[in-house]
């Protein structure tokens, strides 16, 4: 059975150690980065990753330019992409829907809300017995 | 490497001038068989050429070979008879044999062309002898051009660069430094593998890749504007330390050292260096600076703890200060008066004792807070000098004070500490002058358009202090002489408050002094102008009674404080109703109609910001509105917003001060409200009821995992000190867009462990940043490490836990 990727973009580390923790568990392969330009970076390369969640606020752009930028290349437009954002303000996950985002959450992450989430976007392989 | 380009022209130069002359020998020996002159001086000169030459016929046969191709190929016999051995091979770069055909000679004598530049390797059964050699290999055509009838081989021995090209690939492999090259465009060309043990990125394909993208994105600006003044010729070397992101995530220090690299015609075509992880060292940098902050963090935290019992203690103090005040008014014996005098001026002491301990011990916690408000100079200075002529008087010292004329009357600043640092100055000098006087000058020391500085000299024509002394006297716990502190008393704290508040204040302090002839202390306070209106808006009411007789609700569950209120109330000729609680209070004036309420804010059975909310619910409509004074026990900022909030319409502080009182009441009876400043405590928003982490919310944000939460709590110990550190940089140099995102990422991390009190904190100093002024964000960020602190230790004792 593959594995299924996700690229997890947040430069906090706690967080994205918290994000990949959950997904491992839930059966995925997280690749942790920690800016966007990485997060471009891992998203054009073969193969690609199943999956991409974006946290809106990183160094070297946000994670919002970022989806941007990953909608427009054909190479990552498909890739299901769940927004996170520890910040307040409340018009994030309507912008967020706009340039193509399919699921977004606020941050602390709960660990039911992702996994449901990342149900949606990809299911995990079956789990090994 | 060998550069196969340069030599093969030479050798292919010469192979076809052997080949062309050997033709001619041979022909000539065909017709006359002797060789002439010319001929014989010819082969004397390829016997002497260092480049091998070799003659084959087309049958393979060896017609010629001169003495470096005879030792290279080790052929036997001599002149025209020669013979290659058994034993010899020719091999690729690579170590692939060469059969027969696949030789050069035999690939130009079938194809009719020249080969050139080849890279061979040269055996004779022993792996000690091996050369490697550069070959080429030219046919000689018959006359008619239709056959080959010779191939003519000539090879250069480059045994000894390609071993020392060895040599530098196998350095090149080996060290423990990165080498590397990048061209203009910022892209590696070439990475040895250090570099997969540095960064975890492969050198191969990290090739081509933007160099950039592997530091860490607040890096990539400042490091490309260094490569930038290389590559432009600015500079000859750079050496730069930048943070890599190294492929597990983790941050690497890395030191470059780059030079500007040169093509062959000298133009400029990348930089070229090395590169070294420095991390251990910038580790045990950091650790030191942490144990440094811990340890600052530490001694704060205990000044802290001192600052918060200030008003434990000065709540009993005035409570008897206020009690014998009461006393000293009614009629007494002479010697009960002189008794309770005594004792007044023993409390006296005692308190300014206790505010010096607390005022250094506040500003040891950083919690001196500048506080700018409009006031009037000349009036205020003469209140504040009044309170001291006493003890001149006593001692019997002149006390003049002199303003210049050109120094503004109303000026905006902080007044109380501006007071606090003349009164103590002054204070200081009437203590140490035994005969003459002592003389306050306050002059104009700059101005600008924005601001202006005042320059105060305290002159004293006292004992002097020894030149020796002069820079430890603005110390803690210094007195010129540890004897003075015996001889003269006090706590040897009031100059180093006064040197403290008067850099708070943006400005210095300073000392001329001559023994036996008396000292001056100096110093410069920033103020700005103030326009006329708004310092007479909070000048104080210099009638210290209210006209008229008010009916007064006194609203206190402290029976001490009921009955100092009562006694300064009642002696002005105010009347005084009790009630212990805001219940009370709301009923009492749903009853009665009150001129003023003075209420308490924290009381059992309802808080004053209750009951407060409750009567302003019930007046609404009414039209009435009773004024009501809060009464708070240690001035908080919050505290005053939440009083105006509730709809009190001001505060005065705990203990009660009369003057405070009767201005706050003399503003609120007249129809406008007034507030009272403190000039005790600073801020304090310790959230002690907010958990520092909720280890159950913990588990499950990480999924109910514990090994993610051992793992959780060791990254959040890692990265900390790093934000902590930027917030720090960030406050000092006021870049309050780092401070906010630094503040953010910590707010996002905390929250993903449950830790409330850091993650509030951290969200509040996250809003400064967006919208605050930099001293607004230091009270914060004390707190923030002290529940940092706290919760390290609780994360270290998860992250420490064993794995069930």
């Amino acid at each position: 059975m593959a594995p299924v990727r996700v690229l997890v973009a947040d430069d906090d580390r706690v967080v994205s150690a918290q994000l990949c923790g959950i997904l491992r568990a839930a059966g995925y392969s997280p690749m942790p980065v920690f800016d966007s330009i990485q997060a471009i970076m891992f998203a054009m390369r073969d193969p690609s990753p199943n999956a991409i969640i974006l946290d809106v606020n990183m160094p070297g752009g946000t994670g919002l330019e970022t989806l941007r930028k990953l909608r427009m290349s054909a190479k990552t437009m498909h890739i299901p992409v769940l927004v996170v954002t520890g910040g307040t303000d409340p018009n994030v996950a309507e912008t967020a829907a706009e340039i193509g985002a399919d699921d977004f959450l606020r941050k602390p992450i709960e660990p039911d809300a992702l996994r449901e989430a990342m149900v949606k976007l990809v299911p995990p392989p079956p789990a090994k017995r | 490497m060998i550069s196969s380009t340069a030599l093969a022209p030479i050798a292919l130069g010469v192979g076809i001038a052997v080949g062309a002359s050997v033709a001619r020998l041979a022909g000539r020996r065909r017709r006359r068989g002797k060789a002439s002159t010319s001929d014989r001086l010819l082969v004397a000169a390829y016997e002497a050429l260092s480049c091998g030459v070799v003659v084959r016929n087309a049958d393979g046969s060896i017609v010629y070979s001169n003495r470096a191709g005879r030792d290279l190929l080790g052929l036997l016999g001599d002149g025209s008879g020669l013979e290659t051995p058994g034993s010899l091979r020719l091999y690729t770069e690579r170590g692939v044999v060469l059969t027969a055909d696949e030789w050069p000679t035999e690939r130009a004598r079938r194809s009719g062309l020249p080969v050139h530049g080849e890279l061979l390797r040269v055996g004779l059964g022993d792996a000690g002898t091996e050369r490697w050699i550069l070959a080429d290999a030219v046919p000689l055509k018959s006359d008619d051009g239709a056959t080959v009838e010779r191939t003519v081989l000539s090879m250069v021995d480059v045994t000894a660069q390609r071993r020392a090209e060895q040599q530098y690939r196998t350095i090149v492999d080996t060290v423990g430094e990165v080498i590397y090259q990048m061209n203009l465009n910022g892209c590696w060309t070439f990475l040895n593998p250090a570099w997969k043990t540095v960064t975890g990125f492969g050198a191969r394909e990290s090739l081509g890749s933007e160099s950039l993208s592997f530091l860490v994105p607040e890096e990539r600006g400042p490091v490309a504007a260094q490569f930038r003044r290389l590559v432009h010729g600015e500079l000859a070397h750079q050496r730069v330390e930048a943070r890599f992101r190294h492929r597990d995530g983790s941050e690497r220090w890395i030191e470059i050292h780059a030079r500007a690299a040169r093509d062959a015609a000298g133009r400029v075509s990348g930089t070229s260096g090395t590169m070294r992880d420095i991390t251990d060292r910038k580790t045990v940098e950091a650790a030191e600076r942490g144990a440094r902050a811990a340890a600052e963090a530490s001694s704060r935290a205990k000044s802290e703890f001192v600052a918060n019992m200030s008003h434990e203690i000065r709540t009993p103090m005035n409570g008897v200060g206020g009690m014998l005040d009461l006393v000293l008014d009614t009629e007494l014996t002479s010697e009960q008066r002189e008794h309770l005098e005594l004792a007044k001026s023993s409390t006296d002491s005692l308190l300014t004792v206790i505010n010096d301990v607390l005022d250094f011990s506040k500003i040891e916690a950083g919690r001196v807070v500048i506080d700018v408000h409009p006031f009037e100079l000349r009036d205020n200075l003469a209140d504040a000098i009044a309170s001291l002529r006493p003890r001149a008087r006593h001692k019997g010292l002149e006390l003049e004070v002199e303003v210049d004329a050109d120094v503004p009357d109303s000026l905006v600043g902080d007044w109380a500490r501006l007071r606090q640092v003349v009164v103590n100055l002054v204070a200081n000098a009437i203590k140490f002058t035994a005969r003459g006087g002592v003389h306050v000058r306050i002059a104009l020391h700059a101005h600008e358009s924005a601001g202006l500085a005042l320059h105060v000299a305290v002159r004293d024509t006292g004992i002097g202090i020894p030149q020796e002394k002069h820079a430890a006297i603005f110390e803690a716990f210094t007195q010129a002489d540890t004897s003075t502190t015996r001889h003269y008393g006090g706590t040897g704290l009031g100059l180093t408050i006064a040197a403290r508040l008067v850099e708070a204040m943006g400005g210095r302090i300073w000392l001329e002094s001559e023994m036996g002839v008396g000292s001056t202390f100096h110093f410069t306070v920033n103020c700005a102008r103030g326009s006329d209106h708004s310092a007479t808006r909070v000048r104080p009411a210099s009638q210290p009674s209210v006209a008229r007789s008010l009916n007064v609700l006194v609203v206190e569950d402290n029976a001490v404080n009921q009955r100092l209120a009562v006694g300064l109330l009642e002696r002005r000729g105010h009347r005084v109703t009790l009630a212990s609680n805001g219940r009370d209070a709301v009923d009492a004036t749903a009853r009665d109609s009150f001129d003023v309420v003075l209420m308490d804010v924290q009381m059992p059975v309802m808080g004053g910001l209750e009951a407060t909310t409750l009567i302003r619910a019930r007046e609404r409509g009414s039209g009435r509105r009773i004024p009501i004074i809060a009464v708070t026990a240690h001035a908080m900022r919050g505290d005053r917003a939440a009083c105006l909030e509730a709809g009190m319409d001001a505060y005065v502080t705990k203990p009660i001060n009369a003057d405070e009182l009767f201005r706050v009441l003399n503003g609120v009876s007249a129809g406008q409200p007034a507030s009272a400043r403190s000039t005790g405590d600073t801020p304090d928003d310790a959230p002690n009821v907010v958990p520092v982490l909720d280890e159950t919310e913990f588990l499950r944000l990480a999924g109910g995992d514990p090994a993610l939460v051992r793992e959780l709590a060791a990254i959040f110990i890692d990265e900390y000190p790093r934000l902590v550190q930027t917030m720090r940089g960030a406050i000092e140099q006021g870049d309050m867009a780092a401070l906010r995102d630094a503040a953010h990422t910590l707010a996002g991390a905390s929250g993903s462990i449950a830790a409330p009190a850091v993650r509030m904190t951290a969200k509040r100093l996250e809003g400064i940043g967006r919208a605050g002024a930099a001293d607004d964000a230091r009270a914060p960020f004390v707190l923030l490490e002290t529940s940092l602190a706290a919760l390290h230790a609780r994360l270290d004792v998860i992250a420490r836990r064993d794995a069930v």
